[in-house]
């Protein structure tokens, strides 16, 4: 009876002895799970702001364009414009949203621009986003949509026979821009205040 | 009493006691950081945000509303949490419609808004 009982003990020892361990263990695994859950939330964090941040970068591409169409110093073709300005602004915040913890990375982007009726387009933008760290991702295909109405400056033309009648007025270069639901996102009218021009009534 | 102390039931209570110490040994040192940092992070991006959308939100008033100190600089402590915005600027600064002069318009017009400042740090404790 009493090695029956000696051997009860040792299981008993060696069981507690493996729960302790199995313990010690989940506990680890408890930290590092800790650890994984703050990068996994860093990186949505981030995915929200490049998100954010691509849609106002499809934005800044539409305003800049546009004034580079029908500005001041107006020249070329808006969707031609458009089109380079948003791949070059695209590279420049994927740049700048990137860090040497978290990268930013986009692909398969292509834009549509048309014009749907004078100085009237639809643009839209196209692209998946990557935000990864050393142990979490997170990755979306993203599309923004927006309706675009532009007015060219020109300049007052006034009568070259009698130079105090004004025969047009001033027309301020204009960019509206606005989402696919009507909601404002940009509105800027630029005034250039060239002299007026000669013309005839 | 003396038989008590070999009986199975005596090792039995002392595996449990056992156990039960050395469990709470290991996890008395121990709580877990993850909802204070997500808590404090989550906290320190609002007033981020608040900040660059420009409603104003100064330190004190942080510490008023939430109980924490917000800092704009790198400080030292036993739990100080890195919060980060990544935020565009506004567009030529205009919040609705806006008028520009020549001047102002090639300044933001000619090229993308991120040579303004874009990224907005703070350390909350």
């Amino acid at each position: 009876m009493k090695g029956f009982v000696g051997w009860i003990a040792l299981a008993l020892v060696t069981t507690s002895l493996s729960v302790i361990s199995l313990l010690a263990l989940s506990l680890e695994n408890y930290q590092q799970n800790n650890l994984y859950e703050i990068q996994a939330a860093k990186v949505a964090d981030r995915f929200g702001d490049a998100q954010n941040f691509f849609e106002s970068t499809f934005d800044d591409a539409i305003v800049d364009s546009a004034y580079s169409y029908g500005g001041c110093n107006a020249s070329g073709d808006f969707c031609a414009i458009f089109n380079s300005t948003l791949t070059s602004y695209f590279s420049n915040s994927t740049s700048v949203l990137s860090d040497n913890i978290t990268n930013v990375s986009v692909s398969s982007l292509s834009e549509n621009c048309t014009e749907v009726s004078a100085e009237n387009y639809s643009v839209s933008v196209n692209f998946s986003l990557l935000v990864n760290s050393f142990n979490a991702s997170k990755s979306a295909d993203l599309s923004f949509s927006r309706n675009v109405s532009i007015t060219n400056y020109s300049a007052a033309v006034y009568n070259d026979s009698t130079t105090d009648v004004i025969c047009a007025n001033e027309t301020l270069f204009n960019v509206l821009d606005e989402k696919t639901s009507g909601e404002m996102v940009a509105n800027i009218s630029v005034n250039c205040s060239k002299p007026a021009v000669s013309g005839s009534c | 009493m003396k038989g008590f102390a070999f009986s199975l039931s005596a090792i039995y209570a002392l595996t449990i006691v056992f156990i039960a110490i050395s469990a709470a040994a290991i996890f008395s040192s121990y709580t877990s950081p993850f909802w204070k940092i997500d808590n404090l992070r989550t906290l320190g991006r609002d007033y981020l945000k608040l900040n660059a959308e420009n409603i104003s939100v100064s330190p004190s008033q942080f510490h008023t509303l939430t109980g924490f100190t917000i800092s704009n600089t790198s400080v030292g402590g036993p739990l100080v949490v890195r919060a980060e915005l990544y935020y565009y600027p506004l567009l030529c600064n205009c919040s609705s419609s806006c008028t520009l002069n020549k001047t102002a318009a090639d300044n933001c017009l000619n090229s993308q808004e991120i040579k303004n400042k874009y990224h907005f740090e703070g350390w909350v404790h």
